[in-house]
């Protein structure tokens, strides 16, 4: 029993080292996503259509086989990737950008501001997140910059809600009231008293939403809605594949698996930041 | 049989000094001891000796870069190699070895009620039953932690461990920053869990006084001391042998503090602090204080005496501006001034009570000190060496990090911030409380000549009269927010007038004819 205790935790300590250079292996899939549409080499055109080399298993020409206009799988797997990961992060970031300034707008603005505000967050937060999205998607319209747009929009309450309890908690801590008292105060209570208490969980919440949003990206294009053929996009190739799915299975790999790494990776990089400033590591266990 | 063995337990600590440099230091040497069951051992020994290391080995609760090196211990029976199976000891946490930290506020939860904290124990707990033995009034179970006196939360921890009936007690300076009378409620719970569990009890403290209360109570054949001196322990049997031991090793009566005689400066005084019928209420609660009036001269050293729990905290807090008062005038310098929030920028520092959580726990101890500090390199360090000269921190501490400190030790870190930048006036809660009789003796005398010089006027929160009498020319006595009695500090204690100051001095004595 024993034995086996000690070896499961050599295992978990394992995942854990490798999660902690995680968000290195992060960023290497995002430059290889951005950089690897230069190397013609690699990709052929995804928007190419060879009505004669429809749905052909994966081959030395083409790594994942085609769909049914004859147009390379691989190449549209990478674009595709490509368009679904940095949209779900500019929805990510736009959304946490709109956050932070309404999260500070609620602590610092005068009560009359402060709690019609407050109001307006908690009732956004009580809107289920696709259904606004689809809406906002109608109104900006079909392209990958309306629902970029809109999946942030959906965003901002949630990060407004977070960023305004972590820094309420962090303000509140025993030591920073001491410091404060003894005369620090302005940027530089920030930077070493704030700003380490709320990096890694903003860390860890922008990586796990940033997932999500990706996620809800592909959500939007699989409904049919968003980004319009012929651009690439996973999630109207996982639909494109479905009704193929008996004749030529392969069609849904590109996509499934990007959907799965992306998404894993984005775990691990989260998790990675919760051990980042983990000074207090006792053992628990 | 014995409840518990230690042999043989060496421990050190890896430091990492700036440039990559890598220090091991030895904590303890072979040290070995045993404890029968309904025993007390009590555990003696100077600030960062590494007292507090020996309970986080037996409860599995070490940190990172402490290395065991050796070490076998057994506990009821169970026999466990420190080296290869450490983490075997975190089994016996709570119903076997309960642990009593030396921060009650870090170990209670800080957003539920003393009430839900206590029946998580377990389904037939009476909270209120638990709270009367401890000594704690029912009107106290709703609220949360953060809402009592450093004592209460340390009663609290206690009916928890009532409640648990463990089979050893691990109690880090149980008795620290207590007045004396709620000292001697604490040591007669422990007297009470003792005979009627048959609990043992780790006595991990540097108050030679409640060791020697405990030792009456429990009586002489159950109890034997140890003392802790770089990293050796040495076991005696009561606490006269030890205070001989002492008494050779330091060649005076180290824990007195009295004949502590500073001349006072006379020159032309001015009020510095006025305070005008004062008043502060908790939403939930009555009044905190209660029309405080008193005024403060330059130089001239203040300070207040009383239970835990009658406001005297809650008032420094509000003259630093950590807190705002509800009613009432504050004049500064003779100027009617708000301090609410932290206006004052430095020239009112506060000392506070615990001075672990009031450091930053992402900086070292030199970081933290000269952090206010601006000027040239040179101007800096010369500054920090003058400081931890006087405040007596040696230089590797300086870059270790505060949880890695000792009490002690952040104690002095905590006073050093406070010093560097010479305040107006310094506020001190508490003082000292986690520092060594000996060592707190020569600070006092230090501290007070250092302000003296710098033209820096001191008021303390206090509870313990040698400390009062050593930093200050003038004193209040507190009770229930109120200021009950004022006069010079030796024809209080000396004259008390008012029950409550004649109870505490009572209480004062009756540790002090101990050693009589």
């Amino acid at each position: 029993m024993e034995y086996k205790l000690r070896s499961l935790k050599a295992i978990l300590s394992n995942v854990q080292s490798a999660c902690k250079q995680s968000i290195g292996l992060l960023l290497i899939f995002l430059i290889f996503l951005v950089l690897l549409p230069s190397l013609t080499a690699i990709v052929s055109d995804p928007y190419k259509i060879d009505l004669k080399q429809r749905l052909l298993p994966p081959s030395g020409e083409f790594l994942l086989g085609t769909d049914s206009l004859g147009r390379c799988l691989f190449s549209r797997t990478i674009i595709g990737g490509r368009n679904t990961v940095i949209s779900g992060l500019s929805a990510t970031i736009l959304g946490a950008i709109i956050g932070t300034v309404i999260a500070l707008a609620s602590l610092k603005a005068p009560s009359l501001v402060k709690e019609p505000l407050m109001v307006i967050i908690d009732s956004c937060l009580a809107l289920p997140d696709l259904l606004l999205i689809l809406v906002l998607t109608l109104i900006l319209g079909n392209s990958i910059f309306g629902v970029v747009i809109s999946i942030a929009l959906s965003n901002w309450p949630w990060w407004a809600r977070f960023i305004r309890n972590l820094l309420i908690v962090a303000y509140a801590q025993d030591y920073v009231v001491a410091s404060r008292a003894t005369g620090i105060s302005g940027f530089r209570l920030f930077k070493s008293y704030i700003l380490p208490q709320i990096l890694p969980p903003l860390g860890s919440a922008f990586f796990v939403r940033s997932a999500r949003s990706i996620v809800l990206f592909g959500g939007i294009g699989f409904l049919g809605l968003g980004v319009q053929p012929p651009i690439p996009e996973w999630g109207s190739m996982i639909r494109d594949a479905m009704p193929l799915i008996p004749v030529a299975p392969w069609i849904m790999v590109g996509p499934s698996v990007g959907f799965t790494i992306t998404v894993m990776l984005f775990q691990w990089a989260a998790a990675s930041m919760r051990d980042l400033a983990n000074y207090r590591n006792y053992t628990f266990i | 049989m014995k409840l518990l063995t230690v042999e043989d337990l060496s421990i050190s600590l890896t430091l990492s000094l700036p440039g990559g440099k890598i220090v091991n230091r030895q904590i303890t040497r072979s040290v070995s001891f045993t404890l029968e069951p309904g025993q007390v051992l009590g555990v003696l020994g100077e600030s960062g000796s590494g007292k507090t290391l020996i309970a986080l080995t037996l409860t599995g609760l070490l940190g990172r870069g402490v290395n065991i090196q050796r070490g076998v211990v057994c506990f009821n029976g169970n026999k466990i190699d420190l080296v290869r199976s450490y983490h075997k000891l975190s089994t016996f946490r709570g119903r076997g070895i309960f642990l009593l930290p030396q921060s009650p506020a870090g170990a209670l939860h800080p957003y539920r009620s003393v009430k839900s904290q206590l029946q998580e124990i377990g389904r037939n707990v009476d909270p209120k039953d638990l709270l009367r033995r401890v000594g704690v009034s029912e009107n106290h179970a709703f609220k949360v932690p953060s809402r009592l006196s450093g004592g209460m939360q340390r009663r609290i921890l206690l009916a928890m461990a009532i409640a648990i009936r463990p089979i050893l007690l691990i109690a880090d300076e149980p008795t620290e920053g207590l007045d004396p009378i709620t000292k001697w409620e604490i040591l007669r719970v422990f007297q009470d869990l003792m005979r009627s569990n048959n609990t043992a009890v780790l006595f991990i403290t540097h108050d030679v006084e409640s060791l020697a209360a405990l030792e009456q109570l429990v009586g002489p054949d159950r109890f034997r001391v140890a003392l802790f001196k770089q990293g050796i322990i040495d076991i005696r049997n009561s606490v006269r042998e030890l205070k001989e031991l002492m008494a050779r090793n330091h060649g005076k009566l180290w824990f007195s503090l009295t004949g502590t005689e500073v001349q006072i400066k006379e020159s032309k005084r001015y009020k510095l602090l006025e305070l005008d019928s004062l008043e502060k209420t908790y939403p939930e609660t009555s009044k905190v204080l209660n029309s405080i009036s008193f005024s403060l001269e330059e130089g001239q050293n203040g300070g207040f005496i009383g239970r835990s729990g009658v406001g005297k905290t809650t008032l420094l807090k509000c003259i630093a501006g950590v807190e705002p008062f509800t009613k009432g005038k504050l004049k500064w310098q003779g100027k009617k001034f708000n301090p609410f929030p932290y206006r004052f920028k430095g020239k009112v520092q506060l000392l506070w009570q615990d001075p672990y959580v009031s450091l930053n726990p992402y900086m070292t101890a030199k970081e933290i000190i000269i952090e206010l500090l601006v000027g040239s390199r040179k101007d800096v360090m010369h500054k920090l060496h003058r400081i931890t000269e006087i405040v007596g921190l040696e230089e590797d501490s300086l870059h270790k990090y505060p949880w890695e400190l000792s009490g002690g030790q952040c104690q002095r870190v905590a006073l050093a911030r406070a010093l560097i930048k010479t305040p107006k006036l310094l506020l001190l809660d508490e003082p000292f409380t986690g520092l060594y009789p000996l060592d707190k003796h020569k600070l006092a005398q230090i501290l007070r000549k250092f302000c003296l010089d710098e033209g820096i006027t001191l008021l303390v929160a206090s509870h313990n009269f040698t400390i009062i009498e050593a930093l200050t020319d003038w004193v209040w006595v507190m009770e229930k927010g109120k200021i009950v009695e004022q006069g010079k500090p030796k024809e209080v204690f000396l004259n008390p007038v008012h029950p409550a100051t004649a109870s505490l001095v009572k209480a004062a004595q009756g540790f002090w004819s101990l050693f009589a």
